[in-house]
């Protein structure tokens, strides 16, 4: 991907951001019960669920590596596991500034609270693992079984309202969620916003597989030039 | 900020069904510094990133020309008469 197309893709990211803004502040009705800060909503859902998207994104590159090892695969599983951390930390902090204010508290150890700090804890013990593993293949290959690994708690994630009684809102977006369980203003903002933080998503998994990709082939110059 | 409160005192009010805690009107204009610190944090660590990505793309851009550099050095050296190996 050329440089035009990635600066691009990130501008486009921007404009659409904006757009998600006006929806968001503007576009959209007050939630009758959470009055305004309800609109936490419409970032903290859609980038949980594009934090999912990272995840899946570091299973198949995983799963890919370890079918056909290259540096390829290796370094998109990396990109989206740091980009996705970001995420996730930030799925985190909305919140729990979106339960202090509705709930009264900044933390519960319910079901989908619980499994998203270890979701957080897997993919941060992956970034830290490419940190402190050996360089090279043995390295990437320890990453892929984790990024594998941290993949089953996706699921558990996403589904827990479900399971588990939970105080956590129901399900409002995907496969499992109910029909209507959104006001048809609301879901409209809510895809876009999701749509926005893909772009984004995308945008910043590209800039770091290029960056990856470039830090591996100077430490490798660098490793060849002293004779290494 | 009186604005802002304003702002959401005249939009209309829609339920959402997943999420209704209680059947009673809330108080529209309350809490609003959770919703302004929520939205500062995320487009500021989006930002920050990008800036993180882009300082180490420089240290990366000054480690290659580093290296071109000793590269060009050793070359120099290597052609020069009675340096070469």
């Amino acid at each position: 991907m050329n440089l035009s197309l990635r600066t691009g893709l990130l501008g486009l990211a921007g404009v659409m951001m904006l757009i998600t803004l006006y929806m968001a502040f503007l576009w959209v009705p007050n939630e009758a019960t959470m009055g305004a800060v309800q609109r936490i909503m419409y970032f903290h859902v859609p980038i949980a669920i594009i934090g999912f998207v990272a995840a899946g994104a570091v299973f198949v590159a995983s799963i890919a590596y370890l079918i056909r090892p290259s540096e390829k695969w290796d370094a998109i599983a990396y990109a989206s596991a740091e980009v996705g951390v970001l995420f996730i930390s930030l799925m985190l902090l909305t919140g729990t500034l979106w339960g202090k204010a509705t709930w009264g508290i900044w933390w519960d150890w319910s079901p989908r609270l619980t499994t998203s700090l270890i979701m957080w804890f897997l993919y941060v013990a992956y970034l830290m693992l490419r940190a402190y593993a050996p360089k090279g293949v043995r390295g990437a290959r320890y990453a892929a079984v984790l990024g594998i690994f941290a993949m089953i708690d996706v699921p558990l994630v996403y589904m827990s309202t479900t399971w588990w009684r939970d105080v956590h809102p129901q399900l409002l977006v995907g496969p499992a969620a109910p029909e209507g369980a959104l006001d048809p203003t609301m879901r409209t903002a809510l895809l876009f916003a999701m749509l926005t933080f893909l772009v984004l998503y995308i945008a910043l998994t590209v800039e770091r597989y290029y960056l990856r990709r470039a830090e591996e082939e100077t430490e490798r110059m660098q490793l060849s030039y002293e004779g290494r | 900020m009186k604005d802002v409160k304003a702002l959401f005192a005249l939009a209309p009010t829609a339920p959402v069904i997943g999420m209704a805690i209680a059947p009673q009107q809330a108080a529209t204009n309350s809490n609003l510094s959770f919703l302004f610190v929520a939205y500062t944090l995320t487009w500021v660590a989006f930002f920050g990133y990008i800036v993180y990505m882009s300082r180490k793309q420089q240290a990366l851009r000054r480690d290659i020309d580093a290296l071109k550099k000793q590269l060009e050095d050793k070359q120099k050296s290597a052609s020069l008469p009675g340096t070469g190996r």
